[in-house]
């Protein structure tokens, strides 16, 4: 699929919690068709300390409204900047980038686990699947109940299970430790969040014999295979997480 | 037009405009964006045959 530059307008910044908010764009030109799992490089102007674009997960789509959403964690500069955009301004991004989680056979008993920021994906590739027949389940977690976000978005897609690590909702502790997955053995596990996480997913799925994807937030610079800082060990040699991937199965990683 | 072409050796250049080293992949990953048969060159950072 040919990538494009586009400038996008902010529709709507919408506050989360002290540390996450949902930028809402509207496209000038139509939105090609985007699939669950591909991100976005945005260019993040007015932060003269912030050089290269920041990528981020496309949280959800509107074809409908034309519009773009992404969820974005403030952790530095360029995002801080981000999280100050107002309705009406301007957002440079090149996308669509990186492959996708795949279609499970038919029928499959899904569940997704996303973790903090890492739910990002998550919400889209959940409408994906509910769109094409699937009835996915959905476990996230979260530090505490003040950084949840958007439950009720996701518990509209399918039965949610919560974890948050000081049990101020939801059971205590990671996703892992969540007792569905010791109760009911899933078809197919999709699975974004911090390494640490999926790597205890990938344990778990490996143990099990469930197939998984996880979708992998290297650290990137371009997002489209030049710079090649984004390099993950895999059965097939080093691939790039920005084009190979984001999303990879857990048994081709060497990790 | 003016001719900006000229040669490093046995190498003919058609114009001075050469990407940096290790700044533009094999040229290839910029297909979408740019006609980059308009440069004048592309500085590989380093390569395999």
């Amino acid at each position: 699929m040919a990538k494009r530059i586009d400038d996008f307008i902010i529709k709507e910044n919408r506050k989360i919690n002290n540390d996450f908010f949902i930028l809402e764009l509207s496209g000038n030109n139509y939105l090609p068709v985007l699939k669950p799992g591909q991100f976005v490089q945005v260019k993040v102007e007015d932060s003269p300390e912030t050089f290269l674009r920041r990528p981020l997960s496309i949280h959800d789509v509107d074809y409908d409204k034309n519009t773009i959403s992404l969820l974005v964690q403030i952790a530095g500069k360029g995002t801080r900047r981000l999280s100050k955009l107002k309705p009406g301004e301007i957002l440079n991004i090149i996308y669509p980038l990186g492959n996708s989680f795949s279609l499970p056979p038919e029928n499959s008993d899904i569940l997704l686990i996303g973790g903090g920021c890492g739910v990002a994906p998550l919400l889209f590739l959940g409408k994906y699947l509910k769109s094409n027949g699937y009835n996915p389940s959905i476990l996230i977690g979260f530090r505490n109940s003040d950084r949840i976000i958007e439950y009720d978005e996701y518990a509209a897609i399918g039965k949610v299970y919560l974890t948050t690590e000081d049990g101020s909702r939801g059971e205590k502790g990671f996703v892992t430790d969540h007792s569905v997955l010791k109760e009911h053995r899933f078809d197919n596990i999709s699975c974004c969040g911090p390494a640490s996480m999926m790597k205890a997913v990938d344990g778990y799925c490996s143990a099990n014999g469930i197939p998984c994807e996880v979708s992998l937030e290297n650290l990137m610079a371009c997002g489209f295979g030049v710079c090649l800082c984004c390099v993950v060990s895999t059965v097939s040699g080093n691939l790039c997480t920005c084009i190979d991937g984001p999303v990879f199965n857990i048994k081709d990683l060497k990790w | 037009m003016v001719n900006l072409g000229f040669s490093i050796g046995k190498l003919r250049f058609k114009n001075p405009v050469i990407t940096a080293s290790g700044t533009f992949g094999y040229g290839s990953e910029f297909d979408d964006f740019i006609d980059v048969s308009v440069l004048g060159g592309i500085i590989l950072k380093g390569t395999t045959m």
